[in-house]
């Protein structure tokens, strides 16, 4: 006798709940760490450090014209081969997300950092400041501003991503989701339930970044004003 | 730590083959979702209250949830109420219909760049509705819109990798299989992350080259071909 439980239980809440758990940490982690590393390495892009510079534009364009999944597998199946860090589903998850994010990240930032009128650098240099006090008290300040809507909206879409790493083995929402299929089998029931979830996310994150947004954009007016 | 190639290079007719699908894939989406996105779009701004809500309730779902639940929902959610799937087909269309959602709101975005000036100085030389869309205001939208489209496309190439997850014989399908075979997951991922880095300039290339063919040229305010001098 095939044993068979078609029916939906509390435990399969909690499933979904812990799912989320794991959805959620993946997602914010990689994103801190994305975002930082591709922070540093958008400076190095901007400041031409010489053979760097080039190895960062290398890696940014690998990065961003592979997919995710691809990228995922190499690092959870391919790095214990080759070398000696063998990563688990969610240490690999959450490097490969990161060094994702990082690529689009950079792309963002040194678009920023290019927006800004040369005549800035110029009075800066006038002032007498050095390049990275210009960087420090001039640049960046104004540049970070630029770059936090795509940077939000970047990590808004990143949240769709995760579900990737559920084909690797992390136990996030959409593997709960397919744990639940494969024993209830009642897909046209769980899929919706399980975007839903993602949906609902998405909806807070985008609200959360448009307050952002407005409470920049208020800030921003002594600048455009001065400009 | 050895890197081999070897058993990659003699597998290498299979990838390829896995290549022809997805370019196969990723050429019938970017053209069905390029299409429908374009029809959302007008729908999106249209001035029918029902058609612009159905287009901005499309356009929100398929944008805030993960590509990998709509295409499980699809692939193993429609035989449920009787419709047969086909992972190649519902794999085509699961991405059309995703994609199309992205294409519409850069669609959109490039319709709201057009200044009104153009569709009342089409409506006052006699054009319908119809003929102020086909000719005057989405010409100009489209080249607004097509280098973030695109992006887009790049993207959906990108996507197809998901497709292996229902047993579409895509170039990530493949090389799992190899791997599985070989033994050799870091090489055979290496090579294909670097065909799929191939891919997607020669998609970027020729999204360039469509520019440069049919928008680059064309004036700011376009002429109906054999209706003006």
């Amino acid at each position: 006798m095939i044993y068979q439980n078609l029916n939906f239980t509390l435990d399969d809440l909690a499933l979904v709940w812990r799912g989320l758990g794991w959805t959620l940490f993946v997602w914010s982690t990689s994103m801190v760490l994305g975002i930082g590393l591709g922070f540093v390495l958008a400076l190095v892009r901007h400041a031409r450090v010489p053979v760097l510079a080039q190895l960062v534009v290398v890696f940014v364009e690998t990065f961003r014209n592979s997919p995710l999944l691809v990228q995922l597998f190499l690092v959870f199946y391919g790095l214990p081969l080759v070398t000696p860090f063998a990563p688990g589903p969610a240490e690999a998850a959450i490097f490969t997300l990161s060094v994702n994010t990082a690529a689009f990240t950079v792309v963002n930032l040194v678009a920023a950092l290019d927006a800004l009128p040369r005549g800035q650098w110029q009075a800066a240099g006038a002032f007498g400041l050095s390049y990275r006090q210009t960087m420090m008290y001039v640049v960046l300040p104004q540049a970070i501003r630029t770059a936090i809507p795509p940077t939000m909206n970047l990590a808004i879409s990143q949240l769709q991503t995760t579900s990737l790493v559920s084909i690797i083995g992390v136990v996030d929402v959409t593997r709960a989701g397919t744990m639940l299929y494969t024993r209830t089998l009642k897909p046209f029931l769980i899929w919706p339930v399980i975007g839903l979830i993602y949906f609902i996310l998405a909806k807070i994150l985008s609200v959360l970044a448009q307050r952002v947004e407005k409470r920049l954009q208020t800030r921003n007016t002594w600048f455009q004003a001065a400009a | 730590m050895h890197i081999d190639f070897s058993p990659v290079w003699s597998r290498m007719d299979y990838l390829l083959e896995g290549l022809g699908v997805t370019v196969l894939v990723s050429a019938a989406a970017i053209v069905l979702s390029f299409a429908l996105g374009v029809g959302l779009a007008v729908c999106r701004i249209s001035s029918l209250r029902g058609v612009r809500l159905f287009a901005a309730a499309y356009i929100d779902v398929f944008r805030n949830t993960p590509f990998i639940v709509q295409l499980f929902f699809l692939y193993f959610g429609l035989p449920e109420i009787g419709v047969p799937t086909d992972p190649l087909v519902t794999g085509i269309i699961a991405l059309s219909l995703t994609c199309a959602a992205g294409n519409a709101e850069i669609v959109r975005s490039g319709i709201e760049t057009v200044s009104k000036g153009v569709v009342d100085a089409g409506r006052s030389f006699g054009l319908s509705g119809y003929q102020v869309y086909r000719h005057l205001v989405l010409p100009i939208a489209l080249r607004v819109s097509w280098r973030p489209l695109g992006n887009a496309f790049v993207n959906l190439v990108l996507t197809t990798s998901v497709l292996s997850t229902i047993t579409v014989n895509d170039l990530t399908g493949n090389a799992s299989n190899i791997s599985a075979e070989t033994f050799k997951p870091f090489e055979v991922f290496l090579t294909v992350l670097v065909i799929y880095c191939a891919v997607t300039f020669a998609v970027s290339a020729l999204v360039n080259v469509i520019y440069a063919l049919f928008f680059a040229r064309m004036a700011e305010r376009p002429v109906i071909r054999g209706q003006a001098a």
